[in-house]
């Protein structure tokens, strides 16, 4: 998966793990804000 | 059988990552969010109850929005400057933004039970100290018409999560006419999972109103 997505990269390895930390961080965000806060009042943890 | 179990063994570490990811938004994302609301519903409050256009909002249940906030709550023992606006509604929505007040129950300083529930962890831990009350803590409620001050009476005891008899206007005691004004406080126990309920309750002992505004 992660040699599939390293595969499809442009340029050489700088180019390619700036690209990759880029991606990784855009993950990360959205995550942060979009998915957890969504999770944290669907997932029964801490009811009340 | 390489591909997959590199797939499979890649997914696995992912998800893991993940997961450590969620446990850190839950400590400090949540805690973040609650607080960030928090300084939004004082600012309101603060000028709603500076104008006093809530007034008319008291006394008559049923008018409040979910999510809308309407009073602090303070609790001294849990330290000097522990407040938080109370909202209306316990949906997970709502909590996740301060304590809220249990739709149905009474309006603070009514004859019956207004009761709080609160998150015992994340979204800033409000209720964390719960069931370290005692009998003669104090509980000051503000909302637009003034001060309540309610004294806790006894220790929090431990029920189950369905137990709605101490939503009760008497608590304990559903049906019953109830004589006194009560406060119960409501959070999780253990912390991080909805095994039981802590229940803190209290009196009122006192009101004060809010001083008049000088028109002009």
């Amino acid at each position: 998966m992660y040699a599939w997505i390293w595969r499809r990269l442009p340029g050489g390895p700088a180019s390619r793990t700036a690209w990759l930390a880029l991606l990784l961080a855009a993950v990360a965000v959205l995550l942060w804000l979009v998915v957890f806060p969504w999770a944290s009042v669907h997932l029964p943890i801490d009811p009340a | 059988m390489r591909p997959y179990l590199r797939v499979t063994g890649e997914s696995l570490v992912t998800f893991g990552v993940i997961v450590a990811l969620f446990m850190a938004y839950m400590f400090w994302g949540t805690a973040e969010r609650a607080s960030d609301a928090q300084r939004r519903f004082a600012s309101e409050l603060g000028s709603q109850f500076a104008s006093g256009l809530s007034l008319a909002l008291l006394g008559r249940p049923g008018r409040l929005a979910l999510g809308q906030p309407f009073a602090f709550i303070r609790i001294p023992s849990f330290g000097r400057h522990w407040r938080f606006a109370i909202v209306q509604g316990t949906g997970l929505s709502q909590l996740a933004l301060g304590p809220g007040h249990v739709p149905g129950t009474q309006r603070p300083g009514q004859r019956g039970n207004f009761a709080v529930a609160g998150h015992r962890v994340t979204a800033g831990n409000p209720f964390w100290n719960v069931p370290r009350l005692r009998g003669g803590d104090l509980v000051y409620i503000d909302t637009a018409a003034g001060t309540y001050t309610y004294r806790i009476t006894g220790r929090p005891a431990r029920v189950p999560p369905g137990d709605t008899a101490m939503l009760a206007p008497v608590p304990g005691r559903p049906g019953e006419r109830p004589q006194r004004r009560r406060i119960t406080l409501i959070t999780c126990d253990p912390a991080w999972s909805g095994t039981s309920r802590v229940v803190a309750t209290g009196v009122l002992i006192g009101q004060a109103a809010r001083p008049a505004r000088a028109e002009g």
